[in-house]
């Protein structure tokens, strides 16, 4: 009678229970500190991709208005910004266009603040006068096309504890401290964004601050300078929990064609487009 | 094993998304520092001339919560563009080129360029000033001050490339003044120094004297005449004055001699400087350089007694080394005369007073001798010996020689204290720092009015 083998037993080594429990406990605890660093990391992304979102949304925008400032200078004695420009619109004279005479365009760029929070181009047509002097003068004519220019911006704000910063700034020259080797007082524009050169002061002095220029304010501006903080396209919440995503954009744009003069009395003027 | 492995995974992953995030970071800066560079460059077209030209600027901006180091500079450019002013030469100022760039600290303390921006700016309509400064070895002098007057006024300090550049100027003649405390120019002129400059309404002017206008740190020298031969003592030698002349270096040379007078005159020509002190005031000595590579200022002056150039002696002796700063105390050599006075009736007499004269035809040299109480009597004689400046002839230095130069001096001696001269001219007299000279003079019956 054949008799079946006896099978031996399989070794019963193994996890015991406390074994197991401790590389579970540290699997979760490793798990935990990964999940950790992913949450951490995907907002930082987030918010940084919000950013460069925000970045590359403002600058094709500032580029544009750039470069219609930039081609607001077009006639003799003409000043291109325009009275009634604020803090919150923009409104100036640009020649642009592809025909071998450019048109003479009147642009209004106003900040339109919540809910709407867009920055939008309205352009009219010109008509040409002349005044007692006999010099040109444009006025506005119709409204050939509103475009907006950004959506989701607001006014930026340098911290938590300052006022909120206007869109648009006026600088005139004015004399600042400081003298050159022959004693003759320095000539700036005011913006403040750095020393003036030859001595160490920083000066910030826009015109008619919070308000609307005049005509006699408007004929001296000499710089604009552009201040605005740009959302991502989707919303200044998107995708994240971080409250303060866009970033803070901020251009001057000068009306100059040749440096200013040294000082009072060289032949450069301290006038717009010369 | 399973939980190192899930370790090793959750650390990969970590990794990546640090690094995915630290990517999207830079692009983040990159892109604010390329808005802070262009906002620059706007910002440097609404400076003056004055204040764009060698403008390097540095300011610290933020841009969300980073802080980011901007430079600016500007500067003229050539036509070529290249530096308008450059250390080759100047050019015309045709543009400003401005260049603005965006760096950012790392925590780590490095510093990263994130944005360059850059562009060129059509300087003023008008007249431009170029002046450009060199030093004694023909490089660019950093720091000399530029002031002009006229139609407007302007003032600048030369740069690196020894430049000022005033542009947009009025049309006009302007005064310049060269200001740079203790240079001298080759001649050994003080600054401030006096120049012009007619501007035309477009283009650039040089200065009247041409650029380059070199200054050096002035040297200077206090001279002690010695007799070079005989044995008298003491050992007294006497001149109206030194005179000195370098024949220049580094392709700058020196347009005239130079001399300074001083009465009276004795063996220790002055305590004060003679040719030149360090300080605001007085004349200096401009340091030529004997050669280039390294820089020396070996025996680069030549200094005489008197003060015609045609009493130069001849070239190698009393050689001086006048470097930047320097002073010298050389000692000058003088022939040594021995002078020997006779009446009309021949027999030698001592006068209380003489002079004796040199002149090549445009320049008179006349040094004072009182044999009674100067000279050094020969034994019981009335013949002294008297150290004297190198003077014989018209030769001048280069064509001298130290054994001897022959020619004339016109001698006035008082021989009774009352100004009352004889006037005679000497017989042949040789002019030698080897040997001493007999000089032989016979005075005629009677005194002359004038001349003396």
């Amino acid at each position: 009678m054949l008799t079946k083998p006896r099978l031996e037993p399989k070794s019963e080594d193994g996890f015991t229970l406390v074994e197991l429990l401790a590389t579970m406990v540290a699997g979760i605890v490793v798990l935990m500190a990964l999940l950790t660093i992913m949450d951490v990391t995907l907002q930082n992304t987030t918010h940084a991709f919000s950013q460069v979102d925000a970045t590359q949304r403002a600058r094709p925008a500032f580029t544009g208005i750039e470069n219609e400032l930039h081609s607001a200078c077009f006639a003799d004695e003409e000043t291109p910004i325009q009275t009634g420009s604020s803090p919150t619109a923009l409104i100036f004279l640009s020649s642009t266009g592809t025909a071998a005479t450019p048109t003479e365009l009147w642009h209004e760029i106003d900040f339109n603040g919540a809910p709407t929070n867009t920055l939008v181009d309205n352009t009219y047509s010109t008509t040409q006068t002349t005044n007692s002097n006999g010099v040109p003068v444009w006025n506005r004519g119709s409204l050939q096309s509103s475009r907006t220019l950004l959506t989701n911006v607001a006014q930026s704000r340098p911290s938590a504890s300052q006022p909120l910063t206007p869109v648009f700034q006026y600088f005139a020259y004015q004399t600042a401290p400081g003298t050159d080797a022959a004693g003759n007082q320095y000539e700036i524009l005011p913006d403040g964004t750095a020393p003036v050169p030859g001595t160490s002061t920083t000066v910030f002095n826009p015109l008619a601050p919070g308000a609307a220029l005049n005509g006699t304010q408007a004929a001296t501006v000499a710089e604009v300078m552009i201040n605005l903080s740009v959302g991502p396209a989707g919303g200044y919440n998107e995708k994240t929990n971080y409250s303060d995503v866009g970033t803070a954009v901020s251009d001057s744009i000068t009306f100059r064609f040749t440096p200013a003069a040294n000082h009072v009395g060289d032949g450069a003027t301290f006038s717009p487009c010369e | 094993m399973s939980a190192l492995i899930t370790t090793l995974i959750a650390t990969a992953v970590a990794g990546a998304l640090i690094t995915n995030t630290d990517i999207i970071a830079n692009q983040n800066s990159r892109s604010q520092a390329e808005a802070l560079a262009e906002q620059d460059q706007e910002r440097l077209k609404g400076l003056s001339a004055e204040q764009l030209d060698n403008l390097g600027q540095t300011y610290t901006a933020k841009a969300g919560s980073t802080s980011y180091t901007i430079t600016s500079k500007a500067w003229y450019l050539s036509t070529s563009n290249g530096q308008s002013c450059s250390s080759s030469g100047g050019a015309s100022a045709t543009y400003f080129k401005t260049i603005s760039t965006v760096t950012h600290t790392n925590a780590t303390g490095g510093v990263q360029t994130l944005a360059t921006d850059e562009s060129v700016i059509s300087p003023d309509a008008g007249g431009s000033l170029l002046v450009q400064f060199h030093d004694q070895t023909a490089s660019p002098l950093a720091g000399a001050s530029l002031s002009a007057s006229g139609p407007e006024s302007d003032a600048g300090t030369s740069d690196a490339n020894g430049c000022v550049i005033f542009s947009g100027l009025d049309s006009g003649t302007y005064a310049l003044t060269y200001t740079d405390i203790g240079y001298v120019d080759p001649n050994g002129n003080s600054s401030p120094l006096s120049d012009t400059a007619t501007v035309a309404s477009t283009g650039i002017t040089a200065p009247g004297k041409g650029n380059p206008i070199e200054l050096g740190q002035a040297g200077g020298l206090t001279g002690k005449l010695v007799q070079t031969v005989g044995s008298p003592s003491p050992n007294t030698a006497y001149a109206s004055g030194l005179s000195w002349f370098s024949s220049g270096g580094a392709g700058i040379p020196m347009a005239a001699y130079r001399s300074h007078s001083v009465t009276p005159v004795a063996s220790s020509i002055a305590t004060t400087n003679v040719a030149g002190s360090t300080g605001t005031g007085g004349t200096g000595l401009f340091p030529f350089v004997s050669s280039q590579n390294p820089v020396t200022y070996t025996n680069n002056y030549q200094v005489w007694a008197g003060t015609c150039r045609s009493e130069q002696p001849p070239t190698g002796y009393d050689m001086v080394t006048v470097a930047p700063g320097s002073t010298q105390t050389p000692s000058i050599q003088t022939p040594t005369m021995l002078l020997t006075v006779k009446k009309s009736n021949g027999s030698i007499t001592a006068p209380t007073d003489v002079k004796v004269s040199f002149t090549d035809g445009t320049c008179t040299d006349t040094w004072a001798l009182t044999p009674s109480s100067n000279g050094t009597q020969v034994a019981t004689t009335s013949t002294y010996y008297f150290g004297v400046p190198f003077a014989a002839s018209t030769t001048t230095g280069s064509g001298a020689s130290a054994s001897g130069q022959t020619g004339t001096l016109t001698v006035c001696a008082d021989l009774k204290s009352g100004s009352n001269y004889f006037k005679a001219t000497s017989a042949a007299f040789t002019s030698s720092f080897t040997a001493t000279t007999p000089l032989t003079v016979s005075l005629p019956s009677s005194t002359v009015t004038s001349g003396c």
